[in-house]
């Protein structure tokens, strides 16, 4: 509820460029700091490079080296979106050897973009030089709160996490650094380069496949498992803290749990690449594709998840081109396509001045249409959607990962020198109501999902991967 | 982002610090900021940490990881270290710029890309006021990634941006206060060792342990992109022996699935991707030329085989010579890039503007 007009006292406040975050983001609002109330917010991104535009009367067997400059972090996702969308352009489907590696690649590649955002980059707004000067109680409180887990990461209180978290300085951040590190080699390993692979292609991989190829991701695969068990239970020592000792943090940003799921990793004895049969090999993917809304899963249909989606021009600095013809009218199941829909999108820049009345950004505002209203979904940053859809769809079990309706069970070997080990990722809920909130979206970051990452300069965030395309 | 120790208690001491002051707000995908984060030598651990002998205390003002996050007006303001610098209050400062340099004077209002805001009109501030800004204070330039050095992806054909590298933007004889040329270290994204390397270099140049840094004619460091793929590629056995590969996954030749090796400049087959590990064709992807100037144009459809590679594919070995003096001539072309990057009010990329149709 917000307050009454009069009563208010609108403190204006700007942050941009933001950073610790990939693409140029600001955030202009307007805070009631009486009320305790952000009165207003408007996020710009202040950049337009113009994919779709540059790319027109391209070869598209080259597209998907393009792609992936769309994004210096995930650039991988848009190339692996790429290479997916040619194969059932050109009905190809690639050996299943091939399939693995693009998997693998993929795996490492969210392996790297978990851990440096979490510990580089989002760590360092929990880390202990920022909770000083922003929060001294609270980090009074920390050095005063032992931590529940310490036997199982070493760190004794909460201000010890805090402080291994400080750039540079902190031990831990180092070593997550180095880690990422790791986790990039292993990338390279099946892809060649970080971030924009060399070696991904329509229909296949060009990875010469040898034992010592698997090797050498195997054992730093394994490695980066220990590392984890460390991990998991130090971020939930962190956060938990944070419920604790700032009443009302839950509210930090909070959404309604509306999150859209477009699946991961492809299972090669399943996927072939066809439109008609995506229903059926979407469902075989081992992350599951889907739609949650206020936690409820309404779908894990790839066709119903990809007709639905639409792109509104909200307030970005482009014309709209619903008066022009439309690329397609009906899918290849004779579905109709709507002209909001990406596949009919052009892309019309209009240059014009930052004007927070009117239009203030560089990027269109993706939408989801359930048949009746156009929901902004969101995908939690990636992992929380993939894990809440995941876990609601009952779809995954492969022994090390297994979907229990309500959880996702995470089972980790032994390694050099931890025993086996658990995980299990639960519906995030507090005083009896469901979270998706920045905690929770860091949470879910830590055990094994995927984010897609850092995306706030892609301008069409939420496209599914059938779609995935630039802008 | 800096060493502990703070900025004020090393100037106490008279400890000179460099800045380093990085904007990646050309049109870019920030790779070469990620890129960094991926060097180990050194690692940009090692060089804020002053882990090196030699090194000048430095003081790194990057957004990728910066600790500042504070708003505007208010503390940890990271904006601020930039109007400094166009002030005059930082001093020395290197100044890095990623991605590339749209031309902002095609259009009637507006800007393609903008870092913070300009102070006396409350818009963004483009890249190019930045660069008109902070280019003539800075004591070096360095140009990360092959947008900022040649305009790259965003200034392929058809693009709607008129964008173009540093270079094509200051003036390929520009030169800093302290009499540096601009520094290119091409390559999409950079090799990260590549970038971390030349940086460390300079900084030894600026504290005046190192000599003027070698660059070739592209503003290049010489000795990372003196070679050719292809003469630090190991397939090349294959090639000399005639084993073509036409399909994936196997160890042969690339050329006739595309590589470009032969002609472009690139150390990545030779180093590896992050500590040895990964790179391009000798792992299996076709070299597509990303460090090259008349990249991603001159060399498109990246997946054909390129023109001429059979010719020289079938003579390679008996008539070397002659092979190596054709190359230097497609050499030449592709090592220059297409016409239309240029400082111009005109688009010539061959895209209608729909806003110059009012
Ligand atoms: S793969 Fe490319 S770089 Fe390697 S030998 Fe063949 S042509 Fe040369
Ligand atoms: S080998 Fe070719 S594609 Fe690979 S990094 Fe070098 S220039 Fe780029």
């Amino acid at each position: 509820m917000t307050a009454p007009q009069k009563d208010r006292e609108l403190v204006e406040m700007a942050w941009d460029p933001i950073t610790r975050i990939v693409g140029s983001l600001g955030i202009y609002a307007k805070i009631d700091f009486r009320n305790r109330e952000v009165a207003e917010c408007y996020s710009t991104s202040s950049v337009f490079r113009g994919y779709s535009i540059f790319m027109k009367g391209k070869d598209p067997r080259d597209s998907h080296f393009i792609t992936s400059r769309i994004c210096g972090i995930c650039g991988d996702n848009h190339a692996t979106c790429s290479v997916y969308a040619q194969n059932m352009a050109y009905g190809i489907r690639p050996p299943a050897l091939g399939e693995w590696i693009i998997n693998l690649g993929e795996a490492a590649e969210f392996m790297f973009d978990h851990n440096i955002f979490q510990e580089n980059l989002v760590g360092v707004d929990y880390c202990e030089k920022m909770v000083r000067e922003t929060n001294p109680g609270v980090l009074a409180l920390a050095e005063r709160t032992e931590a529940p887990h310490a036997a199982e990461h070493g760190f004794r209180t909460i201000a010890d996490i805090m402080r291994s978290l400080n750039p540079l300085e902190g031990e831990f951040y180092r070593e997550a650094l180095a880690v990422s590190r790791t986790t990039r080699e292993m990338f390279c390993l099946m892809e060649g380069r970080h971030v924009h692979p060399s070696t991904l292609y329509p229909g296949g991989v060009g990875t010469v496949a040898t034992v010592q190829l698997f090797t050498d991701y195997l054992t730093r695969l394994v490695r980066y498992i220990e590392f984890m068990k460390r991990v998991v239970p130090m971020h939930d020592d962190l956060f938990d803290f944070f419920y604790e000792a700032l009443p009302g943090y839950e509210q930090v940003g909070r959404r309604r749990v509306m999150l859209g799921c477009w699946g991961a990793f492809n299972d090669p004895n399943h996927c072939n690449y066809n439109y008609e049969q995506m229903s059926a090999w979407g469902r075989k993917m081992f992350v599951s594709p889907g739609i949650v809304i206020d936690g409820k899963l309404i779908t894990t249909d790839l066709v119903d998840i990809n007709l639905g989606i639409r792109i509104l021009l909200g307030s970005s600095y482009y014309e709209d081109w619903a008066d022009q013809e439309p690329f397609v009218t009906h899918d290849p199941l004779g579905n109709p396509v709507d002209i909001r829909h990406p596949w009919n999108q052009h892309t019309i820049p209009k240059p014009q001045k930052r004007d927070f009345n009117d239009n203030y950004s560089w990027v269109m505002s993706p939408r989801w249409f359930d048949g009746e209203n156009l929901l902004a979904l969101d995908t939690g940053g990636g992992p929380l959607a993939r894990l809440w859809v995941t876990a609601l769809a009952r779809l995954v079990d492969v022994g090390y990962v297994k979907s229990t309706g309500h959880s996702v069970l995470i089972n980790l070997p032994k390694t050099a020198t931890l025993p086996e080990k658990t995980f299990e990722w639960k519906i995030p809920v507090r005083n009896g109501e469901m979270l998706s909130n920045a905690l929770e979206r860091n949470r879910a970051r830590a055990p094994t999902s995927r984010r897609m990452p850092l995306r706030s300069r892609c301008t069409s965030p939420s496209r599914p991967w059938p779609t995935c395309g630039p802008a | 982002m800096q060493a502990p120790e703070s900025t004020a208690a090393a100037s106490e001491k008279d400890e000179p610090v460099v800045h380093i002051l990085w904007i990646n707000a050309g049109l870019s995908c920030d790779g070469d900021s990620v890129a960094l984060t991926a060097a180990t030598q050194p690692s940009i651990e090692e060089i804020v940490l002053g882990a090196l002998p030699g090194l000048p205390k430095i003081a790194v003002h990057w957004p990728l990881i910066d600790f500042e996050s504070g708003p505007y007006g208010g503390a940890d303001t990271f904006i601020e270290w930039f109007y400094k610098a166009d002030r005059g209050e930082l001093e020395p400062f290197v100044l890095v710029i990623e991605g590339s340099i749209p031309n902002e004077s095609i259009k009637q209002e507006g800007y393609w890309c903008g870092f913070g805001n300009n102070p006396e009109t409350g818009q963004p501030m483009t890249t190019s006021e930045w660069l008109d800004r902070l280019a003539p204070k800075a004591t070096a330039v360095l140009a990360a990634g092959t947008c900022a050095t040649y305009g790259g992806i965003h200034a392929m054909s058809g693009n709607p941006t008129g964008a173009m590298g540093v270079a094509d933007y200051l003036g390929w004889d520009w030169t800093s206060k302290a009499g540096l040329p601009i520094v290119n270290v091409p390559g999409c994204p950079i090799q990260p060792d590549n970038l971390s390397e030349t940086i460390l270099y300079l900084l030894y140049q600026v504290a005046g342990q190192a000599p003027m840094i070698p660059l070739d004619e592209a503003l290049r460091p010489q000795w990372l992109f003196g070679k050719t793929v292809h003469e630090g590629c190991d397939r090349a056995g294959y090639y000399e022996q005639g084993q073509f590969t036409t399909e994936y996954g196997q160890p042969e030749c690339l050329v006739k699935i595309g590589c470009w090796g032969p002609v472009v400049k690139c150390n990545v087959p030779k180093r590896g991707w992050m500590n040895g590990i990964g790179g391009c064709p000798n792992v299996g992807g076709i070299c597509i030329a990303c460090t090259m100037p008349g990249f991603p144009d001159k060399f498109m459809p990246f997946m054909d085989e390129p023109p001429g590679a059979l010719v020289s594919s079938t003579v390679s070995g008996v008539y070397g010579s002659v092979v190596r003096g054709l190359r230097h001539i497609t050499q030449r072309t592709v090592d220059k890039e297409p016409k239309w990057r240029q400082k111009s009010h005109a688009l010539l990329t061959g895209y209608k503007a729909p806003w110059s149709e009012r």
